[in-house]
């Protein structure tokens, strides 16, 4: 029977797989550019893509450690904790920074924009997501000292 | 800001958390918080158990004090 848990579970194993997918992905990269610059037929992109690719994988980094930690909370029923609001603005910060990364990509190809857009985009749900943590912990707080 | 007299209407009345806590069905950690002033609010129906077992008004446990800025 699915239940909570194992929907933590779930969401946890599937951190893991996207932290050796960015190693993989980290390590492969210049392989990856180039098979990628070959196939569109593009010369001078190589560097530029490189560096940006190479940049976005800090923040991805630490978007994940946070997203593990805050899901370790979650399943230890410590939801709604000052803690996990700052590790959600961590994660929207680092959403902020890969969408200022790609902007100078963007304006090398156009189509990155489309990555800036949804970095930005997923940054601001997360900043809302934040808010509303925030909220809940004051209310919990008040709940738990009202004798 | 309101300032929470219980320890002294529990001294008054020579009662102990524990036995005030019994008698008021709460958690003695409860009380402490109660005690220590560090509650947000506290409910009528706490409050008019504590009255109860205290023999004693709302205003005997809370006291409002006007702040100073230092």
């Amino acid at each position: 029977m699915w239940n909570k848990d194992k929907s933590i579970v779930l969401s946890q194993v599937l951190i893991k797989i996207c932290y050796v997918g960015i190693v993989v992905c980290a390590a492969a990269a210049p392989k990856l550019v180039e098979l990628y610059e070959k196939r569109a037929g593009t010369e001078g992109l190589y560097t530029p893509l490189l560096a940006t690719l190479m940049c976005c994988v800090p923040p991805a980094i630490i978007a994940l450690v946070c997203l593990d930690v805050l899901l370790w909370n979650i399943r230890k029923n410590r939801a709604f904790i000052e803690q996990n609001v700052k590790l959600l603005r961590s994660i929207s910060y680092c959403c902020f920074c890969v969408a200022v990364i790609f902007i100078y990509f963007s304006i090398l190809r156009p189509f990155a924009f489309v990555i800036v857009f949804a970095a930005g985009f997923f940054g601001i749900i997360l900043r809302v997501v934040k808010n509303c943590f925030q909220q809940a912990v004051a209310i919990r707080e008040e709940n738990d000292f009202t004798i | 800001m309101i300032i929470v007299n219980l320890d002294v209407m529990m001294a008054k009345r020579k009662i102990s958390s524990n036995e005030l806590a019994e008698i008021i069905d709460i958690t003695p950690a409860n009380l402490s918080i109660l005690k220590t002033g560090k509650a947000k609010a506290i409910r009528f129906s706490t409050l008019e158990k504590l009255c109860g077992a205290l023999r004693c008004q709302p205003g005997d446990i809370l006291e409002y004090v006007e702040e100073t800025e230092d």
